[in-house]
């Protein structure tokens, strides 16, 4: 009985084709990002996706780090696909914070912005004298998000840190992946996405409390304190046991869940959080004898009775294709998935269909897709509207376009080496068949 | 003043628990069953200071049943459920029936937020969906959790289908990449999910900061509107991995471990006492982290990132550096990076232990944060993550775990419905709390 009308309305006002017509939550928002790598860039343009102004300040010449890190250092059109994953619809401010002139343009830019976002190592800012302490002064409205591996304060407040470091002081590794092996160290840096998605929600509670008090706020959000928030009842559950969490590979002990082989030799994903899942999933593998033997939640999650299940779950996937589970998934009502590669997901046609997978034209690279905002709203949808520049691209739109600078004031900017462009290196350059020269946005 | 003193006194840690939470006056209700994902989007909203309304069919969630291994069940919760409960009020409702979901649609007329996880378009199809409830509230947040979504040329055929942490990580390609080398043999080398629930806690938290930007763009516009989030949508926003598609036409390759796919080294070793995490893939930081090791003669070897990522030279270089790894402690490590750093030297190498959960309740970091709390509850006591995100002005805050099903039906349906005494008992007989 499903209501089709429901999912014809649902698909209009969630079209992929309407984005552009509709408002944008965040317009009007400004966001200084002086952050680099992940973390904090990652942050920045969940809030440039909703419609926020966000400047993203580099140092001229080789700008931010991550502009040297590629997956396998591929570079493909000379760029990092790691650095277009977190750098979405932003501006890109060649600016030397070193330089007393730099300093004083940042300063301007702060008393005009909403939001600053940084991810240094703690102390870095102050030193800098672009901490929450200096630019609250200037801006009380401000709010200033740093971002770090453990915390402004704190015994570990100095520590460098990377997304792994977060992973493997938080427990999340540990946690993961076979007893007697190496823990596993997550891949495509949870720490950081994690905890930018926390991070974002953050900023975007001091913006609510903002819009009805008129003050701004100083926030500290953390790698390793992010990921361990997402263990949730693990530890509740080794502190009332005293003893250690058991790597179970893709066994799930909470609920009849783990991962099995199929005939076509894929891995697939089977889950039964409800009674009503578990029904659906024991008449799809005709075995309804295992909803009688064990009837209810609490007795299928016992060690014994969950080797039962999943080795009868087994034997029953081994006799099917991968799609054949997932089209039986849908009939019956369980969670089933396949472990797919990213090639099947970039073709996947109904993540296309909802943005997830955005298929769009850069200015930059041409036909492109990006990882689209995974919060779908009806009127105020997120968007991706360019990827990442090369260096101090906007540098000439910032300048004038915000701040009222001339040409002849911008040329003393570049002359003593206050602003500046890009580098010929790896990872910097625009895409080999692109002129900025020819691009009015660059010339501005 | 250093630094961390200095920022520490924003957050006031003594006086937090006395300053207004961010989303205070806000009432959400979470009409959610068996979904881990609206769970916790429910207790982040809680934790931000909104009054979450959890309303469940008279025998409860099921969610409440699940447990590590059918183990623990204190108020007759499992811990999941126990712990991202926390700051929820509880009431009964019974949306099966006609007169349930009358009284759901009086008590919408309060909320600010509705978050639900019924097969989508079933709410609609009985009268109490977000087209229905936005007729009379039409300034309401809906937020509809499910695995394939309430759009998209999937969504109706999958409907469905339940969503699930596994579900997330494997259809979204984020498990294919956990894995190790292909020489490690079964199952090690096979896809291979995160140990906690990542991809329905993201989505979570996704929801939630979804919930507070669309409240801000009410309180600007007066207009609501629906969210609609899966745990799948949100695993593909946290991989790279379309990207690599997109531009060489193939699947990404990224299932390396202990190995790495972008940076190198960054990896786990084995140390006397563990493992350890250690990283240094820039050339100043290779150069400090195998001066620290004790093997400078290595960088003639590896002398730059495009040499250091070649799979076949990681595999060397990792067996190299193993060997002197597991003749260290991992204070033996952070001695010798501290000594570097004294002497002002170039690079910076990053060492980490990997820590265990029953690790981490002992050390003396986590105990200054304040990121774990003793909870009373029953005859026991068991510790509980706080949240964890400082705001400095409006901060985040744990009040209690999970209540028993339906324990402030009383003071709920007085508050926004005005039923008491013969009133609720009436709806008690008729089944409907």
């Amino acid at each position: 009985m499903s209501n089709s009308e429901f999912f014809e309305w649902a698909n209009e006002v969630f079209s992929r084709e309407k984005v552009f017509e509709k408002p944008e939550a965040l317009k009007g928002i400004r966001v200084l990002d002086v952050s680099q790598v992940l973390i904090g860039p990652e942050t920045a343009s969940l809030l440039a996706d909703f419609g926020a102004e966000v400047i993203k300040i580099e140092p001229p010449g080789m700008g931010e780090l991550l502009r040297s890190v590629d997956l396998w250092s591929r570079f493909w059109k000379n760029n990092s696909v790691g650095v277009m994953w977190v750098q979405r619809n932003k501006y890109f401010f060649g600016l030397n914070l070193k330089h007393p002139k730099g300093k004083a343009i940042f300063y301007e830019l702060v008393k005009q912005s909403d939001v600053l976002v940084e991810n240094y190592v703690p102390g870095v800012m102050e030193r800098l004298e672009i901490s929450y302490k200096h630019l609250s002064e200037i801006n009380p409205r401000l709010i200033y998000i740093s971002i770090s591996g453990f915390g402004q304060w704190g015994e570990r407040w100095n520590w460098p840190s990377w997304d792994a470091a977060g992973q493997a002081a938080s427990g999340a590794s540990a946690v993961s992946g076979y007893e007697g092996r190496i823990p596993m160290k997550l891949p495509y840096y949870p720490g950081d996405m994690l905890g930018g998605a926390a991070a974002f929600m953050a900023v975007l509670a001091a913006l609510y409390h903002r819009e009805k008090t008129g003050e701004g706020q100083y926030i500290d959000v953390t790698q390793a304190e992010n990921l361990a928030r997402h263990l949730s009842f693990i530890w509740s559950y080794v502190s009332v046991k005293g003893e250690n969490w058991k790597r179970l590979g893709n066994k799930d002990a909470s609920m009849v869940a783990n991962a099995f082989k199929s005939k076509d030799g894929r891995i697939v994903t089977i889950a039964a959080i409800s009674g009503k899942h578990f029904e659906g999933l024991c008449k799809a593998m005709g075995k309804e004898w295992l909803l009688e033997k064990y009837p209810d939640i609490v007795s299928r999650l016992k060690p014994e009775a969950r080797d039962e299940i999943d080795r009868e779950i087994e034997e029953w996937v081994g006799r099917y294709n991968a799609k054949e589970i997932v089209e039986l998934s849908a009939e019956f009502g369980f969670s089933a998935g396949i472990a797919r590669n990213s090639l099947e997901v970039y073709e996947d046609e109904h993540l296309r269909d909802r943005g997830t997978v955005w298929m769009y034209n850069d200015p930059l690279f041409g036909e492109m897709v990006h990882v689209g905002n995974p919060i779908k709203l009806s009127e105020t949808p997120a968007r991706v509207k360019w990827t990442v520049h090369p260096v101090g691209y906007h540098n000439r739109y910032i300048l004038k376009n915000i701040l009222g600078f001339t040409d002849e004031e911008i040329k003393e900017l570049e002359e003593e080496k206050v602003i500046g462009y890009w580098v010929d290196f790896f990872g910097r350059t625009p895409p080999p068949d692109f002129d900025p020269q020819k691009d009015p946005l660059f010339r501005w | 003043m250093e630094w961390h003193e200095f920022s520490k006194e924003y957050f006031e840690i003594e006086r937090a628990k006395l300053k207004p939470g961010p989303l205070e006056g806000v009432v959400v209700l979470d009409v959610s069953y068996a979904s881990p994902a609206a769970t916790f989007a429910s207790a982040l909203l809680a934790e931000m200071g909104a009054e979450v309304i959890k309303v469940e069919p008279p025998n409860g969630d099921e969610l409440r049943k699940l447990s590590p291994f059918g183990e623990i069940y204190l108020n007759d919760t499992g811990l999941p459920f126990l712990v991202e409960g926390r700051n929820k009020e509880f009431i009964t409702l019974n949306l099966e029936k006609e007169e349930g979901r009358e009284i759901f649609r009086r008590l919408a007329l309060h909320a600010d937020a509705i978050l639900e996880s019924f097969e989508p378009g079933w709410m609609d199809s009985v009268g109490i969906g977000y087209r229905q409830i936005r007729e009379t509230n039409p300034g309401i947040v809906w937020v509809s959790f499910s695995a394939y979504g309430s759009f998209g040329r999937d969504a109706e055929r999958f409907s469905k289908v339940p969503d699930s942490n596994l579900f997330g990580v494997s259809m979204s390609s984020y498990m294919e990449a956990n894995r190790e080398l292909p020489e490690a043999g079964e199952p090690y080398n096979l896809p291979t999910a995160p140990g906690f629930w990542m991809a329905t806690n993201v989505a979570g938290v996704y929801a939630a900061a979804g919930v507070v930007l669309a409240l801000y763009y009410r309180m600007k516009s007066g207009k609501g509107q629906m969210i609609d989030i899966t745990s799948l949508d949100s695993m593909i926003h946290v991989a790279p991995s379309v990207f690599w598609s997109h531009a060489h036409g193939e699947p990404l390759f990224v299932g390396v471990l202990p190995l790495d796919y972008a940076v190198f080294p960054y990896a786990y070793w084995k140390i006397k006492d563990g493992y350890v995490f250690a990283s240094g893939f820039t050339d100043p930081n290779f150069k400090a982290l195998i001066t620290q090791l004790g093997a400078e003669e290595l960088f003639e070897k590896y002398p730059n990132v495009f040499a250091r990522i070649k799979l076949e030279n990681q595999k060397v270089l990792y067996q190299e550096l193993a060997e002197k790894f597991e003749q260290l402690t991992f204070s033996d490590l952070t001695k010798r990076m501290l000594e570097w750093r004294e002497q002002n030297r170039e690079g910076v190498a990053v060492y980490m232990k990997v820590t265990t959960p029953t690790e981490v309740l002992e050390e003396s970091y986590w105990k200054e944060r304040g990121d774990f709390r003793d909870v009373k509850v029953g005859d026991g006591t068991i510790k509980v993550i706080e949240p964890v995100w400082r705001l400095s002005k409006t901060p985040l805050k744990f009040k209690w775990l999970a209540k028993r099903v339906g324990e402030d039906n009383g003071f709920v349906y007085k508050r926004f419905l005005g039923l008491a005494g013969k009133d609720l008992e009436e709806l008690k007989n008729a089944g409907l709390i």
